[in-house]
């Protein structure tokens, strides 16, 4: 270390030089502080006088987040909403709420209860996702504990276990177990890298042992980690048999549920807002909702040198006309076609560009908390049926009722399958699903309501499908402004389905148009 | 249930228009096409079909590829009523492969006869929408047949559906210029298969699945691509 600056060292120099802001900016530039005081923060600059009008298409995360930082730099915003509610796709039902479904109107018909709601778009919230918790920071939203991935639910292959249900824990501890116990028999000089010396091989071995809870032998041979078969209290408990392991392999789950909470995105603890996702627009709304115009349909889009015009139904057809400085545009991009407009060519090809989802909700009222007697409190359950997950809520335990999901399916072929059916065939096949993994589901369930995002109104589709090739050809083109024109939401980030992705392409169109009005602040 | 719910939407609208009225100030010269001054009545064609229709159909009929949703603009007001009371009354959109037609059955399953030629009768007195800048996505390219043999094939569709592809409402055949080559195709190809056209009610359909019955894919391909070069006048 002689001859070299510590940091210490380096930090008390900087700050006899340039005051604690320096000192600061070169711990931030060190590492050593987050780079924001608080994570996920957009600072625009303040508009001054030279305050512009944006009009923002869509009210849902994306043009609610870009209309309230635009408004909080001084700037002008008319929202425009299609729909006759705020959220887009953060859509929370509860009694009386309408599905907008084309050709397939329901009407949810949940108890009145504050437990009572499904969450039908965004449920849940990683810790990482900086932005949206920031708002939900600002915006006084509540928040609690969402449990996700749970270890006591239900993994259910027809394929597999004579179709039977087992527990998560039993899966994964015996896939796990006669993996270790495979790779630990295997570790011997001439079958692993030359590398690893005999001290290497020895650590691995525990590791193995560790990792799979295998015995002294290096045998597996069952663990307490897959739940005893019994006692374990006041009598001493006994393992369960192990599986073997090719009928583990009998069931799809390894292929990608296994390893579900291991995602970025996915692993615990994860968040939501007390009472249902829409607090958060509600929260923006509380903010900037007297901006919002609602079945506010827009039909034209116009470039010009200075602005953008956009013209846009209201509910009787008659059509009016706002001319801005700028355009935040949330519209699906598929829908954005099917306009009026005068969009290059270039561009229109790249909003051609992306699929549409076909991600499938349902949820089901049930009158007896079922998954409770079974030890189920909150998670998901997985099965390679169509419906592919049943959720049970972490909120309101014991309390009788809850809201269970009984449909997400999210891969395009079960989706598809689902979203062709009537309100009623979706829900009589997600009965005679999910009582393959509960025998009285049935008897416990009823009052469904399903979300086929590819037939809702104004979206017709969810989430956005973007192909290597469509990404790699098209996304920087969406991603730039067309003249003073930007496609936001989450369509337009390498996040899509999830509401930070929403948020950050909102703030990736407000940086530019921040640097625009610099510049043409400095020029002018 | 599917009228009254658009017609529940429309009434329910009426109060937060009124209250959220955005003045419109417009730069001269720039005045988008569609503002235009609010029609008269409370339930006008225009506005059924903004609330039960433009989502798919995009604005004023001109149809959007990426939903599947053909031109309409511009189309016979009685080949359109046709099609909508054929839909409404199930005989199009319920052949099982027929999955762009079930999609849009329960669309109109719920709407008063009357307000549907009123859409149709609207639809038809809008200008053809021409092959804009944005032809790569309305599906006029891709196609790959023959415009030359095409040509050659088409004097046998002329017979009904007009030399220029302008249509006969007499024969009950509908204008073909201008509408996107892709849903042309699919059309045609849904014909041959019977996928559509094989209902016992549908009359029409089934004189247009009659003739096409000799025909091969490749034949199909060559016709549109010749009916794709058809000018829209």
């Amino acid at each position: 270390m002689e001859g070299r600056i510590s940091r210490r060292q380096l930090l008390n120099a900087v700050g006899a030089a340039g005051g604690s802001a320096a000192v600061h900016a070169a711990a931030t530039a060190l590492g050593l502080l987050p780079a924001a005081a608080r994570a996920g923060q957009l600072d625009l600059r303040p508009a001054g006088g030279r305050a512009r009008h944006v009009v923002v298409i869509g009210a849902g995360i994306a043009g609610l987040a870009a209309a309230y930082e635009l408004r909080r730099a001084g700037h002008r915003c008319t929202i425009l909403e299609a729909s006759h509610r705020p959220g887009g796709r953060s859509l929370t039902l509860r009694r009386g709420d309408v599905v907008d479904e084309l050709g397939a109107r329901q009407v949810c018909d949940f108890d009145d209860q504050p437990h009572l709601y499904f969450n039908a778009g965004p449920a849940r919230i990683p810790g990482s996702h900086a932005s949206l918790l920031h708002y939900c920071r600002e915006l006084d939203v509540p928040l609690e504990v969402f449990v996700n991935d749970n270890r006591n639910a239900w993994v259910h292959d027809d394929a597999a276990f004579g179709g039977r249900p087992i527990r998560n824990r039993e899966y994964m501890t015996d896939a796990r177990g006669f993996l270790a116990e495979l790779l630990a028999k295997s570790v011997a000089p001439d079958a692993l890298d030359a590398r690893l010396d005999a001290d290497d091989r020895e650590r691995l071995r525990e590791f193995l042992r560790a990792y799979g809870d295998l015995d002294a032998s290096l045998a597996y041979s069952g663990s307490e980690r897959a739940g005893y078969a019994s006692g374990g209290m006041t009598s001493p408990g006994v393992k369960k048999p192990v599986r073997d392991f090719s009928e583990l392999l009998d069931a799809n789950f390894w292929r990608e549920y296994m390893h579900w909470g291991e995602l970025a995105d996915q692993a615990a603890p994860m968040l939501q807002p007390v009472g249902g996702m829409d607090r958060i627009v509600d929260g923006f709304m509380r903010r900037v909702g007297d901006a919002v115009e609602l079945r506010a349909a827009v039909r034209e889009i116009r470039l010009g040198e200075t602005g953008v015009e956009v013209a846009y139904a209201g509910a009787r057809g008659e059509v009016r006309a706002v001319r801005a400085d700028y355009c935040l545009n949330s519209m699906p991009a598929h829908l954005v076609v099917g306009l009026r407009h005068n969009l290059p060519p270039r561009y229109v090809r790249a909003l051609s560009a992306p699929g549409r989802g076909s991600l499938v909700k349902l949820a089901f009222q049930a009158q007896r908390r079922f998954w409770e007697d079974e030890q189920i409190y909150g998670g998901i359950s997985w099965t390679n049926q169509d419906i592919t997950q049943i959720w049970y809520p972490p909120h309101g335990i014991h309390s009788g009722t809850g809201v269970v999901l009984g449909a997400y399916a999210f891969d395009d072929e079960p989706g598809t399958r689902l979203t062709r059916m009537s309100p009623a065939e979706r829900i009589e096949a997600a009965l005679a699903q999910g009582e393959k993994i509960h025998p009285d589901y049935r008897r416990h369930v009823g009052r469904g309501v399903s979300v086929a995002w590819y037939r809702m109104n104004h979206v017709l589709g969810c989430s956005t499908r973007w192909s290597d090739e469509a990404m790699r050809d098209h996304f920087a083109t969406l991603q730039s402004p067309t003249g003073r024109h930007y496609m936001v939401g989450d369509q337009i980030s390498h996040h899509p389905g999830w509401q930070e992705g929403a948020i950050q392409s909102a703030y990736h169109a407000l940086r530019d148009i921040d640097r625009r009005e610099r510049e043409a602040g400095v020029a002018g | 249930m599917q009228r009254s719910f658009y017609r529940v939407l429309l009434t329910s609208g009426l109060t937060v228009v009124a209250a959220l009225a955005v003045v419109a100030v417009l730069g001269a010269g720039t005045r988008p096409a569609a503002a235009q001054a609010p029609e008269a009545g409370p339930f006008a064609p225009r506005a059924l079909y903004g609330a039960a229709c433009a989502s798919c159909h995009g604005t004023d009929g001109r149809g959007n590829p990426r939903i599947d949703t053909p031109v309409l603009a511009g189309l016979s007001a009685a080949y359109l009523e046709r099609q909508l009371d054929s839909f409404r009354r199930g005989y199009r959109g319920r052949h099982p492969e027929d999955l762009e037609g079930l999609e849009m059955r329960p669309m109109v399953e719920g709407f008063a006869a009357a307000d549907l030629a009123a859409v149709g009768a609207w639809l038809a007195s809008l200008p053809v929408p021409q092959p804009a800048g944005d032809a790569a996505t309305t599906g006029a390219e891709g196609q790959g047949g023959d415009p030359a043999r095409g040509r050659t094939l088409y004097a046998a569709c002329a017979v009904c559906h007009g030399r220029s592809g302008e249509g006969n409402d007499a024969l009950g055949a509908p204008r073909l210029a201008g509408q996107a080559s892709w849903y042309t195709l699919r059309q045609l190809r849904k014909f041959m298969d019977g996928i559509r056209g094989s209902h016992p009610d549908d009359t029409s359909g089934a004189s247009m699945r009659a003739s096409v019955a000799g025909l091969a894919p490749r034949d199909a391909a060559d016709i549109v691509a010749w009916i794709e070069m058809l000018p829209v006048n």
